[in-house]
C-alpha cells in the first residue's frame, strides 16, 4: 500500500517537474496565492455544509433567535399592557353605566323634557343634570384618558350630556349606538372616525338602564354611555414605549379588516403616508394577527423590507379584536454580523496580501541568483569571458554558479589560446604572402635580366633553361597566392545576403569569354537561381567551378557548360555540368583536397586548390559539395547552400 | 634644376627588390633620379631633411614608392606621419608591396595612400606596372601646390 502510494506520488512529482512553468517568482506567487484562496474556499464550503468553522452561520442563527425572543417578549408585554388598559376603560364605562347615580339621573333627565331642554349648552339645568354632569366630569378630568364622556338618548341617538365643552350643542349629530343597544349585556368597543382629517377614536359604550324596580325586572334601556378615547394620544405612546427594538423597531395595530389603526412609523414603499382605517396591510404578519393567529415570522413588511416580526391578536370583545405586529428590520439586526463578516473578509484580504508579499520575497530570494546567473550566461554568450556569476542563493544555485564559473574560466583559457594561435597563423600567412614571394620575384627578375642582358652569350638551351626557371618561380607564386586564398576562406567574416546565382554565373562566364575570345563554348545558365550566402565567397565558389568547366572542356569538339538546379528530396542542389575530360571516380575524394591534381600541369594548368576552396566555402555555409564524373564524358559538380546558417 | 625631372624616393629594404625596381623603371623609360632608403625612419629623415639626411638639398621627391614591411618603422606608420605633417600632406605616395591582404589595402587607402600596387612575381608584369606608375605620377599627374 505504501509502495503503491509512493510510486503514485513519484509519478505526480515527475509530472510536476516536466511542467513548463512561467518563471520561479510567478510560479511561487501563483502557488502560494492559489493555496490560500483554496483554503478560504474550503472553509466557506465546509461552513455551508454546516461545519461552523468561521462561526458566521451559527452567529446568524443565534442573533435571529435572540431577536425573535425579544420581539416576542415585547409583543407579549405590549399586548398585556394594551389588554389591561382596555380592561380598565371597559371597567370605567361599566362602573359609570351601572352606577345608581347615573341611572337615576339619566332616567330623570330623559323623562323631564324641560330640564332636558334647559340643560344645554351650559350646566344651568336642573339638579339631575347638574349632578350627572358633575359626576361624569369628575371622571373625565381625574382619569385624563377620555376626550369625552357622553350620554346618548337610546331612542333618538341625540347626545343629551357631554363632558366635552363646546363640542356639543343641540344640533350635535346623532350617535349611532344601535350596535350597543343590540348587545346590552356587554361593553362594546369600536373605532369611529368623526371627520376625515381626524385620527380615529376608540369608542367604549354601554347601555344605561332605568333604575330597577324593587325586586322587579331590570329597568329598560334608556340611554347609552359612550366614552371616546383619542388613539393617537393614548394608544400610540403605549405601542412605541418600552424600547429594545432598535432604530427600525415598530409596533403596529390593525383592525379586523387588516386596516391600520394608528399611523405607521415609516412611509409606504411608494413614499406616501398611509391613512389610518383606510390603508389595508397585505404583509403576512398583519394578516395572520388579524386572523387571530399569534407567532414569529421572518418575512417582508408593508414597505417590502425584510423583517423579523412577532404578531399577536388582541381581543376587544368576544367577537371583535385587533392585530398587533412587532417587527424589526433584518438589515439592522444583522448589521453587526455583516460588519464582522466584512472585517473578517478584510482580514482575509490582508492575510492574502501578506502571504503574497512573503511569497514575493521568498520567490525573489530564490529566483534572484538564477536570474543573475542567466544574466552572466548572456554576458558570456555575448563575448565577455571576464563575467562571473555571483555565488549566492540556495546551495543548488551556488553549486550551479561555481560550476558555471569554472566552465567559463576554462572556456576563457581555451579562447585566449585559440586567439594566440590564430594571431600566429595570421602572422604566418602575412609572412608567407610577403616574404616568400620576394625571392621568387628576384629569381624571375634576374633570370630575365640574364636573358636580356646576356642574350649574345647564351645559346638556345641556356635560354630555354632560364625560361623554365622563370616558369617554375611564377608557378610557385601562384601556389602561394592560392594557398593564401584558401586560408582566407576560413578567416574572412561571413555576411549572408540574398544572392542571384544566375546573374553571378552569367557575369563570370562573360569574364571567361573575354579572357579567351577564341573559344566557342555553349553555356546554359538556368534563370532565377537564388540562394543566401556571403557574396564574395559564393562568387568564389562559382568562379572556381566555372573556371574548371571552362578549362576541362578545352579539347571538347562542342564544349558545353550548364549551371542549373537539381531538385533533391528537401534542399536545392546546384549543379555545374560540362562535357569536358571528366575524371575517374576512383579519385573523386582526392579532388577536394588541396594541391591534389588529376591531370598534369602540362595538360591543364592550375594549382589544385580550387575545389578544396569550393568545399571549404560551401561547408562554412552549412552545405556540401561533391562530384560525379566518368573519364572522357565530362563532370558534374554539385553543391548546396542551406537557408539556415549552421556555422 | 627646372628642367631636370623630379626625384623618385624608393623605400625598400630588400636589395633584390631595389635592383629589380630600378631595372623595371629603366625598362619602362622612367629616367628620373631614384633615391633609395632602406627603413621607415630613414624615409622620414630623408623627407623632412633630418638626422642623417639633415641639410639634404633638393626638396621633396616627385613620388614616394613605399614598401609596407620595413625595418624599424613600418610603411603604414611612415604614411601616417607623412599625412599628419603639413609639408608632406599632399605628397604622392604609392604603396609598392608584396602583400595583397585586404586589410593592408584598406589601411593604406584609409591613411591616404594615392595608389596601391602589388609587386608581381612575373618581372614582365612588374615592368608593366612600373611603366603605368611612371606614366601616371610623373607625366600625367598635375601636382598640387
Amino acid at each position: 500500500m505504501i509502495s503503491v502510494s509512493a510510486s503514485w506520488f513519484g509519478e505526480l512529482a515527475a509530472r510536476f517537474r516536466a511542467l513548463r512553468l512561467p518563471g520561479l517568482q510567478l510560479t511561487m506567487l501563483i502557488s502560494f496565492g492559489s493555496l490560500f484562496a483554496l483554503a478560504i474556499v474550503g472553509l466557506q464550503w465546509a461552513e455551508s455544509r454546516g461545519v461552523p468553522l468561521l462561526g458566521f452561520q451559527g452567529d446568524a442563527q443565534e442573533v435571529r433567535t435572540e431577536v425573535f425572543r425579544s420581539l416576542g417578549l415585547t409583543a407579549d408585554l405590549k399586548k398585556e399592557r394594551l389588554l389591561g388598559w382596555l380592561e380598565g376603560r371597559r371597567d370605567d364605562v361599566y362602573v359609570l353605566a351601572e352606577s345608581e347615580l347615573v341611572r337615576r339621573s339619566v332616567a330623570a333627565l330623559l323623562s323631564s323634557a324641560d330640564e332636558r331642554l334647559d340643560g344645554f349648552p351650559g350646566a344651568e339645568g336642573g339638579p339631575d343634570l347638574r349632578l350627572l354632569l358633575q359626576h361624569l366630569r369628575l371622571v373625565h378630568v381625574s382619569y385624563g384618558v377620555y376626550e369625552a364622556i357622553e350620554v346618548v338618548d337610546a331612542a333618538t341617538g341625540e347626545v343629551v350630556v357631554s363632558t366635552a365643552q363646546g363640542v356639543l350643542d343641540a344640533s350635535a349629530p346623532a350617535r349611532s349606538v344601535q350596535d350597543t343597544i343590540e348587545r346590552p349585556w356587554e361593553t362594546s368597543m369600536a373605532l369611529v372616525q368623526e371627520a376625515e382629517a381626524e385620527s380615529p377614536r376608540l369608542r367604549i359604550a354601554r347601555v344605561i338602564r332605568a333604575p330597577d324596580a324593587p325586586d322587579g325586572p331590570p329597568g329598560e334601556v334608556v340611554a347609552v354611555l359612550t366614552a371616546l378615547v383619542n388613539l393617537d394620544d393614548m394608544i400610540l405612546p403605549m405601542l412605541h414605549t418600552g424600547g429594545g427594538l432598535g432604530k427600525t423597531g415598530e409596533a403596529l395595530l390593525i383592525d379586523q379588516d387588516v386596516k391600520i389603526i394608528a399611523s405607521l412609523k415609516f412611509p409606504l414603499a411608494d413614499g406616501s403616508i398611509a391613512q389610518p382605517l383606510e390603508y389595508e396591510i397585505a404583509a403576512m404578519p398583519a394578516v395572520l394577527a388579524a386572523a387571530q393567529q399569534e407567532g414569529l415570522i421572518s418575512t417582508t413588511d408593508y414597505r417590502g423590507e425584510h423583517v423579523l416580526a412577532a404578531y399577536r391578536y388582541i381581543p376587544l370583545t368576544a367577537s371583535t379584536g385587533w392585530g398587533m405586529v412587532v417587527k424589526r428590520d433584518q438589515a439592522e439586526v444583522f448589521a453587526s454580523l455583516q460588519q464582522r463578516q466584512t472585517q473578517s473578509l478584510m482580514l482575509g484580504a490582508g492575510v492574502l496580501l501578506a502571504v503574497l508579499a512573503v511569497a514575493y520575497l521568498v520567490a525573489s530570494a530564490v529566483s534572484r541568483p538564477i536570474r543573475d546567473l542567466s544574466e552572466t550566461v548572456k554576458q558570456v554568450a555575448g563575448g565577455d569571458l571576464g563575467a562571473r556569476a555571483p555565488e549566492t542563493g540556495t546551495s543548488e544555485t551556488r553549486l550551479f554558479a561555481t560550476t558555471f564559473n569554472s566552465m567559463v574560466e576554462a572556456v576563457g583559457q581555451r579562447t585566449s589560446e585559440l586567439e594566440t594561435v590564430n594571431e600566429e597563423l595570421k602572422a604566418f600567412s602575412y609572412s608567407v604572402s610577403h616574404d616568400l614571394r620576394a625571392p621568387l620575384r628576384a629569381i624571375d627578375g634576374f633570370s630575365l635580366a640574364v636573358v636580356e642582358d646576356y642574350a649574345d652569350q647564351l645559346d638556345e638551351e641556356g635560354q630555354r633553361l632560364l625560361a623554365r626557371v622563370r616558369r617554375a618561380s611564377q608557378r610557385m607564386g601562384n601556389l602561394i597566392d592560392d594557398l593564401l586564398k584558401l586560408s582566407r576562406v576560413s578567416a574572412v567574416e561571413m555576411e549572408r545576403v540574398d544572392l542571384d546565382l544566375s546573374a553571378l554565373a552569367t557575369a563570370i562566364i562573360r569574364e571567361l569569354r573575354r579572357g579567351d575570345p577564341e573559344r566557342e563554348v555553349e553555356v546554359r545558365v538556368e534563370r532565377a537561381l537564388r540562394a543566401s550566402g556571403d557574396r564574395q565567397l559564393v562568387r568564389s565558389v562559382l568562379t572556381n567551378l566555372l573556371d574548371n568547366a571552362w578549362k576541362f572542356t578545352r579539347h571538347a569538339p562542342h564544349a558545353r557548360i550548364e549551371f542549373g538546379r537539381v531538385e533533391a528530396s528537401s534542399e536545392t542542389v546546384f549543379r555545374v555540368r560540362d562535357n569536358g575530360v571528366g575524371f575517374d571516380m576512383d579519385y573523386v575524394e582526392k579532388l577536394f583536397e588541396p594541391f591534389q591534381r588529376l591531370h598534369s600541369v602540362e595538360e591543364f594548368e592550375g594549382t589544385g586548390i580550387g575545389l578544396a576552396t569550393v568545399r571549404r566555402i560551401v561547408r562554412r555555409h552549412g552545405g556540401e559539395a561533391w562530384a560525379e564524373a566518368a573519364e572522357g564524358e565530362g563532370a558534374s559538380l554539385f553543391f548546396t547552400l542551406p537557408e539556415e546558417d549552421n556555422g | 634644376m627646372v628642367n631636370e625631372p623630379g626625384t623618385i624616393l624608393l623605400v625598400e629594404d630588400n636589395p633584390d627588390d631595389v635592383e629589380l625596381t630600378r631595372r623595371a623603371l629603366l625598362r619602362s623609360n622612367v629616367a628620373n633620379r631614384l633615391d633609395v632608403v632602406t627603413d621607415g625612419v630613414a624615409a622620414l629623415d630623408y623627407l623632412f631633411a633630418e638626422g642623417e639626411h639633415a641639410g639634404r638639398d633638393g626638396g621633396l621627391p616627385e613620388v614616394v614608392l613605399l614598401d609596407l614591411k620595413l625595418p624599424k618603422l613600418g610603411g603604414l606608420d611612415v604614411l601616417r606621419r607623412l599625412r599628419a605633417d603639413e609639408r608632406t600632406r599632399l605628397l604622392p605616395v604609392v604603396i609598392l608591396t608584396s602583400s595583397d591582404e585586404e586589410q593592408d589595402v584598406m589601411d593604406s587607402y584609409e591613411l591616404g595612400a594615392n595608389s596601391y600596387v602589388r609587386k608581381p612575381v612575373d618581372f614582365e608584369q612588374f615592368v608593366e606596372a612600373a611603366r603605368a606608375l611612371g606614366l601616371y605620377w610623373l607625366v600625367l599627374n598635375i601636382k598640387g601646390p
